[in-house]
């Protein structure tokens, strides 16, 4: 490379959160926050095992949609021999590298899955219990859609015996893939391709700090495609085992994509608010500069748009169409008014708001207000998460009102600030061993030096 | 971009866009001669055949008008046929344009200048060829003005709850904007041919549509702002045409058409097959009027990766509907899905199947990615998997109806296939008519990107095999 190049001489250790920085504590608060969070978790459990069954897939998803969303961005990075992201994509290696404590955020899940799940226990074993249901014949399935929810207002959170009748046909069509053991192998699965693919890829950047060797970013560039493949029919797959399941009877095809969608804003707005933390605590100075937060920021408004694209397209199909299956899932988010704000939330709040507050160049160079929307972001993401999983739980119980007593306050919390806190101790941790821009990347030079034209 | 550091670095498998002997002058030249001297033979044939096909097109379409819809093989269940997949088919390649103009350009991917003129130019004439199927598929295309909601002393408006309605809008629109952009993006080129014009009459001709441009700096600044908006509106419009395109099916409750999956799938699809022409084409005009300096291999391979990538993404999608269909335990969307794979059509259904998902997997292999015939071959053999893709989802899910007594079967006349080469003859002949007189390729646009172009260059030597010796002297 030329004279000018700014990349040669960048030294690993020159890069490193030195102890004194206020960003190399973040990993201690996190841990404290994730061990405040398991005890409130603990007691959550203790007075009711399945309302906390429900909280904590929902503290899994958030950890997890922070993990897919990172691992996107790192992979996309390799798939278009990106190089105005090198300085950002470690920030987003960082999250990535915090796969190694998923599986175990995820093990509680497992003790819940009968309440989870209302078809865990009607063939568990893989054999179907069709005979069981006899009489209820697939023309039945009708039935219960349109008023599901005055079913509810009016008989409580009973199914009436025709009504799980039908629904136990239809479920039982499914035994083949919904049945424990098929289960089990899928997310052992999930949960292996994620370790292989997400720890592959921080290896091979990582290394390359020591000596600069461009085959890691040849390998990395090679391994990218296989990546993403298994990254997407592992986030799809998992997405219909751990949440579309949750409603036997609903099914849609764009669920996988919605997952994806959600996840990738989140992890543009996590890269955002790490990395600016990492501006403001001095590690970096001008190597990332404000050229990356006005891409990162283009690239967050994009997806955001994106994602209301396919959440849109999604629920209008299924409400133009009207059919009781599929209905059932914006019923639930819709007919009771305490949901019925949540679901308007997510319109107005995560999409309608940032839209218009993030589409400005102005907003997206000015760091403070572009943290603000990254932040807005991630905040309203989690609740998204809620609105993915809660419902179901208040289905069973409350009527399907979303009844917020003490103890449920602190099940939920306690569980989001378990997963949430845990995973980022770990995350945080982490990154201490490495420095926080790959300083020996081939195309260093160019993010280095990189104008938004 | 300011840096020497965007020389392609070899030791990561990189290569200049452009070979090093390009400069500015080579670039005009190699594009305005096509426009400035005698057509070759091979114009001449192409465009003979061309014409044949547009004649076809004239008497199918008038013997449809003279008889009626009759004449087509439409029937009581498959209500829509040749027709509507035409009409899609066509809609989808006219995507690649605004994709590889609006999108790639907010992306900032320079090889996207030695196509982008070529894709736009694909677009309108694509379009043009898919608003004619709904038109003639009214019956009284006189009447087809009754789309629009226009006043009227009957008080008659179109139903605005139907997607039907909003593909009127949606595809007019993105016709108009599709329209200025590639217009607004031949100004300067214009300018160029109309400088280097001998004959008065060219001067006069090119002068005018270039509008006055004398590249002063007020007119590149406007320019650009224009462009970076018009980039801006396109985008979303990429998406939304053939998202409406998949509501007038997804809407409804017939199944093999109602998914939610449908908006994305089809914007993914509409790229693949629009990427598939544009390189059907370019192969072409590569090989006849040698711009292989300006189509350089580098293209080809980058357009074959993100066929690989759109071909995945359709099939994820064929995957995810037939998965959904069978999860769903609905027996009709079961028995659809069942249907179009061994049913009456299932020869559409693997046609499909072989040509979208397949035969694009040999794009992995370098070898195959950059392999004229091979990329050739597989790129027509997209295009008639992306055709068999519309008319299975269209026919097999209509021909069989709820009741079996409802069932039929749909058979082509010979005025379907003649109204559908027809609109074949219509494309090549205006493609032909552009290739000839207008410049294909963005030569400003072009010129950007050669080295030496950017201020801070420091001259041809700072290329990839040097920067590799610097780093392994380094290691």
């Amino acid at each position: 490379m030329s004279d000018n190049d700014q990349s040669k001489g960048l030294s690993a250790d020159d890069f490193k959160i030195p102890e004194s920085s206020s960003v190399a504590g973040l990993w201690k608060k996190a841990a404290g926050v994730g061990v405040v969070g398991l005890l409130m978790a603990g007691a959550g459990f203790a007075s009711d095992a399945e309302r906390f069954g429900f909280s904590w897939l929902m503290g899994f998803y958030a950890v997890l949609t922070m993990f897919l969303g990172t691992f996107f961005f790192v992979c996309i990075q390799h798939l278009t021999f990106a190089g105005w992201s090198v300085t950002v994509r470690r920030t987003a290696e960082f999250f990535v590298g915090g796969v190694i404590v998923i599986p175990f955020l995820f093990l509680p899940n497992l003790m819940s899955t009968s309440q989870l799940y209302p078809w865990w226990d009607l063939h568990g074993d893989g054999k179907a219990h069709a005979q069981d249901d006899h009489g209820a014949g697939a023309s039945d399935h009708g039935g219960h859609g349109k008023d599901h929810g005055d079913a509810h207002a009016d008989e409580g959170h009973a199914h009436s015996p025709m009504e799980t009748a039908a629904h136990h046909a239809i479920t039982a069509k499914k035994a083949a893939y919904l049945n424990q053991g098929f289960f089990h192998l899928r997310w052992v699965v999930c949960l292996l391709i994620w370790l292989w693919i997400a720890l592959r890829l921080h290896r091979l950047s990582t290394a390359q700090d020591a000596n600069g060797d461009p085959q890691y970013t040849v390998k990395a560039q090679r391994f990218a495609p296989a990546a993403i493949i298994l990254f997407a029919l592992s986030l799809t797959f998992f997405g219909f085992d751990w949440l579309m399941s949750l409603e036997p009877n609903w099914f849609s095809t764009m669920f996988g994509v919605r997952i994806f969608a959600s996840s990738a804003v989140l992890g543009l707005a996590l890269i955002i608010l790490l990395s600016l933390s990492f501006k403001n605590a001095g590690v970096v100075k001008n190597e990332i500069n404000v050229e990356h937060y006005h891409d990162l920021g283009k690239l967050m408004f994009g997806f955001l748009v994106f994602w209301a694209y396919i959440s849109f397209s999604e629920f209008f199909l299924i409400w133009y169409a009207s059919i009781p299956e599929e209905v059932v899932y914006y019923h639930m988010r819709w007919d009771d008014d305490s949901w019925r704000m949540v679901s308007s939330a997510i319109v107005g709040v995560k999409f309608i708001i940032p839209f218009f507050f993030v589409m400005s160049r102005n907003i997206k160079r000015r760091l403070p207000t572009l943290r603000m929307g990254a932040l807005w972001l991630v905040v309203l993401h989690f609740v998204e998460m809620y609105y993915w999983v809660m419902p179901h739980y208040y289905n069973k119980v409350h009527h399907g009102h979303l009844a917020l007593d003490g103890m449920g306050i602190v099940t939920d919390v306690g569980c989001f600030m378990a997963c949430v806190g845990i995973y980022l101790a770990v995350v945080f941790k982490r990154m201490l061993n490495h420095p926080v821009i790959p300083v020996k990347d081939p195309r260093l030079g160019r993010a280095l030096g990189f104008v938004n034209a | 971009m300011s840096s020497a550091a965007d020389a392609p670095i070899a030791a990561i498998g990189e290569t200049p866009v452009l070979p090093e002997h390009v400069d500015s002058s080579v670039i005009s030249e190699q594009v305005s001669v096509v426009t400035e001297t005698e057509a070759p033979l091979g114009w001449w044939i192409y465009f003979g055949i061309s014409l044949i096909g547009l004649g076809i097109l004239g008497i199918s379409v008038g013997w449809l008008f003279w008889e009626g819809i009759g004449v087509w093989g439409n029937n009581s269940p498959a209500g829509w046929a040749w027709d509507i997949t035409n009409f899609v088919w066509w809609i989808g390649i006219g995507h690649a344009g605004t994709l590889i103009s609006a999108i790639l350009f907010l992306f900032r991917q320079k090889w996207r200048t030695s196509v982008n003129r070529f894709a736009e130019a694909m677009t309108i004439f694509a379009v043009i060829c898919a608003l004619l199927f709904p038109s003639i598929h009214v019956g009284r295309p006189w009447h087809i003005y009754y789309t629009l909601p226009l006043p009227n002393q009957m008080a008659m408006w179109p139903n605005f709850k139907s997607p039907l309605l909003w593909d009127v809008f949606a595809v007019s629109t993105y016709f108009t904007v599709s329209l200025l952009f590639w217009y607004v993006g031949l100004i300067p080129d214009l300018a160029t041919l109309r400088d280097r014009a001998k004959s008065l009459t060219r001067k006069r001709a090119y002068g005018a549509f270039a509008l006055g441009w004398r590249g002063s700096n007020r007119h590149w600044r406007n320019y650009e702002r224009a462009y970076l908006i018009l980039a801006a509106l396109s985008t979303p419009l990429v998406l939304s045409v053939h998202s409406v395109v998949s509501f007038d099916f997804a809407t409804s409750v017939m199944p093999g058409w109602h998914t939610t999956i449908f908006p994305p799938y089809f914007v993914a699809g509409a790229v693949f097959s629009g990427f598939a022409m544009v390189m059907t084409l370019m192969i072409i005009a590569r090989q006849v009027y040698d711009l292989k300096d300006l189509m350089t291999m580098k293209h080809l391979e980058n357009m074959n990766k993100i066929m690989l990538v759109t071909g995945s993404l359709v099939g994820y999608a064929y995957a995810m509907e037939f998965f959904i269909a069978w999860y769903s335990g609905n027996e009709y969307e079961r028995y659809v899905f069942i249907n179009r794979a061994t049913g009456p059509y299932w020869w559409a259904y693997w046609w499909m199947v072989s040509c979208n998902v397949l035969s694009p997997q040999l794009f992995w292999f370098k070898r195959c990615r950059t392999s004229i015939p091979i990329m050739f071959v597989i790129s027509i053999l997209i295009n008639i998997g992306m055709w068999f893709e519309r008319f299975v989802i269209i026919v097999t899910s209509l021909h069989r109806d709820y009741l079996p007594s409802s069932w039929g079967y749909f058979s082509p006349t010979i005025v379907d296939i003649g109204c559908f080469v027809g609109s074949l003859g219509l494309f090549f002949t205006a493609f032909g008519l552009f290739i000839r007189w207008l410049p294909q390729i963005a030569m400003f646009e072009v010129k950007a990107i050669v080295p030496g172009a950017q201020p801070s260059h420091h001259g041809p030597h700072d290329d990839g095999p040097a920067a590799a010796t610097l780093q392994a002297k380094e290691a």
